[in-house]
């Protein structure tokens, strides 16, 4: 079935069209304005009329485009690689082998999603916002086949390996990779309080409180000043409807937070996590194990209330429109069953007890994030009646730089380094030794007094490096991770003939010296 | 806490970064002299021409002369068989440590001052940047860029 260079199914055609027509389109528009722009005005405007509609003409060779885009696109499996060729003028041949894959998506949107129709993008590291390799329609069955016949060759392990291996974290993560786990799926209450608490949600709440506290001086003031029924009528219309405003943003937010988590699905096959979700647009995403390079315990501050944590995993060469940034693997769970999850979903990531930032660095925190508002806040104060409730907003910075210290953590475990920081959600980051780029300490004259120091670690993500760094711990704690990850580095270094786990482990390191496959 | 890096960047790096320096302070300086003659013709009063001037050459002084030998004197480096180790920074001093197992590839590279005193940089990257070294002797560069890579190729061959 695939060892013929094939087409994608036909139905690319029109998404290929609907692609360049729509890049043509923007140009193709401002020109026709610009030259018909005078038509009528200089009254001789036949010619500039002619021109526009010459432009217009255009659009259709955007079609024909794509068609003889997707007639050069071919693709088959050759030697267990897959192989691509393409390209109109500058053609371009591809060979893609199982282990430079970071990750495979599958997207489908409702058109495709009757048709029985999928997108299949798979994405290397190094890649930036493209994939690789985008295919622009399969059938459902080809893209899954097709998948499946793109993973690496696994050693096969016994039932006595396992036995025997049991205790070395990396020989259990090599082992584990036979498991095939049980999938998870949200219930149609966990998928609304998915919904109900999303960021976006968050954010619109939040949004209300500035609103009153920027309206509210002017509500009261309006009394003081007298300045008539009128006056304070609107003051509380606009107030009442920037409320009402921030509820209908949430409502909407939810809704499409329900939408992207619709029918909700993640499970672990083969050494992959798969996650699926979507109603309308459905995206399925499969992320080998080996190519983890961080997880995520993001707490935000609505789902911490009710005790809830989603977990999302970094990964190099990730691309594809808005789903980039960390894959979400799960985005509701108890403690207890994301404990449960990570062991199965993504072994090795145990985390290491976490020790707080000191006490004496909560002052620090608090003038950073508090100093600027202040500073803001004290003229307003002098110079506006009522002016004082400006106060108001370096004090919620306060509090918040309270949280903020409060929840700053970190923590080492023989192989894992965990970072927690709370922007506004509380975020655990969980990186595996082998997978730091590099780790900084930085410190200046006063923190050096103070004996604190602070630290970063930089790992490969997409789209874009992630930094975990952690402001004001313990120098002696900086030093001890900087010698962790050194004594990491040596043991990498030193390493014999690479045993298959690291391998495994280190894979993801190799997109270094191949560029993208192109012959 | 580990010793410092070994090694120090060329020397030469202080007049390349003086000589950008300077070029960055010609505003300082072109507004110091702006405010001398003015108050030369007698627009504005000498003292205000002195308290305008005089800290504009200062910040000058300090940035041309100054910044650049301290930046040289706290840039340090070094390089084993299994990790890049920089430290650098003024102010804020900046310890980073490369295993050399993540290190994907190795340039030199040279603007034309760089070039002009015979000096390259050397950028080190990884899956998650790059890290530079500035300023080194064009010899010792392409020494340190070959031994890195050698280096990255030897554990890259291993994994």
């Amino acid at each position: 079935m695939w060892s013929e260079p094939r087409r994608a199914h036909p139905a690319g055609v029109a998404v290929l069209a609907l692609r360049t027509t729509s890049a043509l389109l923007g140009p193709v528009i401002a020109l026709v304005f610009l030259v018909t722009s005078n038509v009528g005005v200089t009254g001789a405007g036949v010619g500039s009329l002619l021109t526009g509609l010459g432009l217009l003409a255009i659009l259709p060779l955007g079609a024909l485009l794509a068609w003889v885009q997707w007639r050069r696109f071919t693709f088959h499996i050759e030697g267990g690689a897959l192989r691509v060729e393409q390209g109109l003028l500058v053609r371009k041949s591809t060979r893609l082998s199982p282990e430079r894959i970071q990750s495979v998506d599958t997207r489908a949107n409702i058109v495709f999603r009757i048709l029985g129709l999928v997108a299949v993008d798979i994405h290397t590291a190094g890649r930036g916002q493209t994939p690789e390799v985008s295919i622009s329609a399969l059938t459902e069955s080809e893209a899954t086949d097709l998948i499946s016949r793109l993973r690496p060759v696994k050693p096969t392990v016994s039932r006595e390996a396992v036995q025997q291996v049991e205790g070395d974290t990396e020989a259990t993560l090599l082992v584990s990779e036979a498991i095939t786990g049980p999938r998870w799926t949200l219930s149609t209450t966990e998928l609304a309080t998915v919904a109900a608490t999303s960021t976006g949600g968050v954010l619109a709440l939040a949004a209300i409180g500035p609103v009153v506290g920027a309206i509210l001086p002017v509500v009261l003031g309006s009394s003081d000043f007298d300045i008539g029924g009128a006056g304070a009528a609107l003051t509380w219309f606009i107030a009442i409807g920037a409320v009402a405003l921030a509820l209908v943003s949430w409502v909407a937010g939810s809704i499409a937070t329900a939408l992207q988590y619709w029918d909700f699905a993640v499970a672990r096959s083969d050494g992959e996590v798969r996650v699926e979700k979507g109603l309308f647009q459905r995206n399925a995403r499969a992320v080998p194990l080996g190519r983890v390079q961080a997880v995520r315990l993001v707490e935000g501050p609505l789902r911490q209330m009710i005790g809830r944590v989603t977990i999302a995993v970094d990964s190099a060469g990730l691309a594809a429109g808005a789903e980039f940034g960390p894959t979400v693997l799960h985005p509701l769970l108890t403690a207890p069953d994301a404990r449960r999850f990570c062991d199965l979903m993504v072994p090795g990531h145990g985390l290491p007890r976490l020790q707080p930032v000191p006490a004496r660095a909560r002052i620090r925190y608090m003038v950073r994030l508090a100093a600027l508002p202040a500073a803001i806040a004290l003229p307003v104060a002098i110079l506006v009646p009522y002016g004082s409730l400006a106060f108001l907003v370096p004090l919620v910075f306060a509090v918040w730089a309270l949280l903020v210290h409060a929840d700053a953590a970190w923590g080492l475990s023989r192989e894992v380094l965990a970072v927690r920081w709370r922007g506004l959600a509380r975020t655990t980051a969980l990186v595996r030794r082998p997978r730091i780029q590099s780790v900084s300490v930085t410190q200046h004259p006063l923190q050096r007094l103070a004996g604190l120091a602070s630290v970063s670690v930089s790992v490969a993500a997409s789209p874009t490096a992630a930094v975990f760094s952690l402001r004001h711990i313990e120098q002696d704690d900086a030093w001890r991770l900087l010698e962790w990850v050194s004594d990491g580095a040596r043991i990498g270094a030193d390493e014999g003939v690479g045993t298959a786990n690291q391998s495994l482990g280190d894979r993801s390191a190799d997109y270094a010296d191949d560029a993208p496959g192109n012959l | 806490m580990r010793p410092d890096p070994r090694e120090r960047i060329d020397t030469r790096a202080v007049t390349v970064w003086r000589i950008a320096a300077a070029a960055n302070a010609l505003v300082p300086i072109v507004a110091a002299g702006v405010a001398v003659g003015l108050s030369l013709d007698e627009l504005i009063p000498p003292w205000m021409a002195l308290a305008i001037a005089g800290p504009l050459a200062l910040l000058g002084i300090v940035m041309v002369l100054v910044v650049p030998k301290v930046r040289w004197m706290r840039w340090r480096y070094e390089v084993t068989g299994a990790e890049v180790y920089l430290l650098h920074g003024l102010w804020l001093r900046k310890r980073t440590l490369i295993p050399m197992t993540r290190v994907q590839h190795v340039d030199t590279k040279a603007g034309p001052l760089l070039r002009f005193f015979g000096l390259s940089s050397v950028t080190v990257a990884t899956a998650a940047g790059e890290h530079e070294i500035p300023a080194l002797s064009d010899a010792a560069a392409d020494e340190l860029r070959d031994r890195i890579a050698a280096l990255a190729r030897v554990t890259e061959d291993v994994v």
